[in-house]
């Protein structure tokens, strides 16, 4: 049995992520995973997603980024594809835990979350274009 | 998003959230969750058992708010997680900058207790 796919084109503005969440949520649906499982599905989708359309594209042009759900045995996969600037989430640092409120940093949060949420991460710069994948497991 | 405001005895006001605190949720409530965070005396408990869902923006917001009713010496406390959310907030150690705690009545306490 192969294993099914979801692909879609999404916009990089804000609002293309909440059809593109009902979209994967509909597309796993069958799939009956657990609504932990869904959680973090939805927060890799989130927090790589806010970080194309922050960091990905210096212009003011619309860009397309190429995002594909994966259903596997063990384990969901979910793929971004973009022709923005190079940015490979597994060598990035990490902030420090802050000792305080006062010395917590607003923001900055979302690398961190990727890594605690995946099962792996893997990138890779192909002609001109990022390609990134993120597992999470199915249990 | 859904915000509902009140205020409580001892000028405690209480921020009850129901929906995602994703990156539209957040968004949509940011500008008035500040405001009602940082009303005088800037002591907040905030009802997060109707969240179903957090990400990096929202707890950012959670943060901003807390911050800004830290530095007028106020407090804002945050109750009633459901285990996914509270699970995230752990892991991204909120719980060791601003209280994090099961109940309503725990959350008013901690408001209530001297800064």
């Amino acid at each position: 049995m192969g294993d099914e796919r979801l692909h879609l084109i999404l916009a990089n503005r804000l609002e293309a992520l909440e059809p593109a969440r009902q979209a994967m949520v509909a597309f796993l649906e069958p799939a009956a995973l657990h609504a932990k499982v869904l959680f973090k599905l939805e927060l890799v989708l989130e927090e790589i997603f806010l970080n194309l359309l922050w960091h990905a594209f210096k212009d003011a042009a619309e860009h397309k980024v190429e995002f594909t759900v994966q259903l596997q045995a063990d384990q969901v996969t979910l793929s971004f594809e973009d022709d923005g600037i190079a940015f490979d989430p597994t060598q990035a640092a990490e902030p420090p835990i802050p000792a305080s409120l006062l010395d917590a940093p607003i923001g900055g949060r979302g690398l961190k979350l990727l890594r605690r949420t995946a099962r792996s991460l893997s990138y890779e710069r192909r002609e001109g274009r990022n390609r990134l994948r993120v597992a999470v497991a199915r249990t | 998003m859904d915000m509902d405001v009140s205020s409580l005895e001892g000028g405690i006001t209480c921020i009850r959230l129901r929906g995602r605190l994703d990156a539209p949720g957040a968004d949509s409530i940011g500008v008035k969750f500040s405001a009602a965070a940082s009303m005088a005396p800037s002591r907040v408990v905030v009802d997060l058992s109707g969240v179903g869902f957090i990400a990096s923006l929202g707890m950012r917001l959670l943060i901003s708010s807390a911050r800004n009713a830290k530095a007028k010496n106020g407090v804002m406390v945050l109750f009633g997680a459901t285990t996914m959310v509270h699970d995230v907030l752990e892991q991204m150690a909120i719980d060791q900058i601003m209280p994090i705690v099961a109940s309503e009545a725990l959350a008013l306490e901690q408001a209530r207790a001297p800064g």
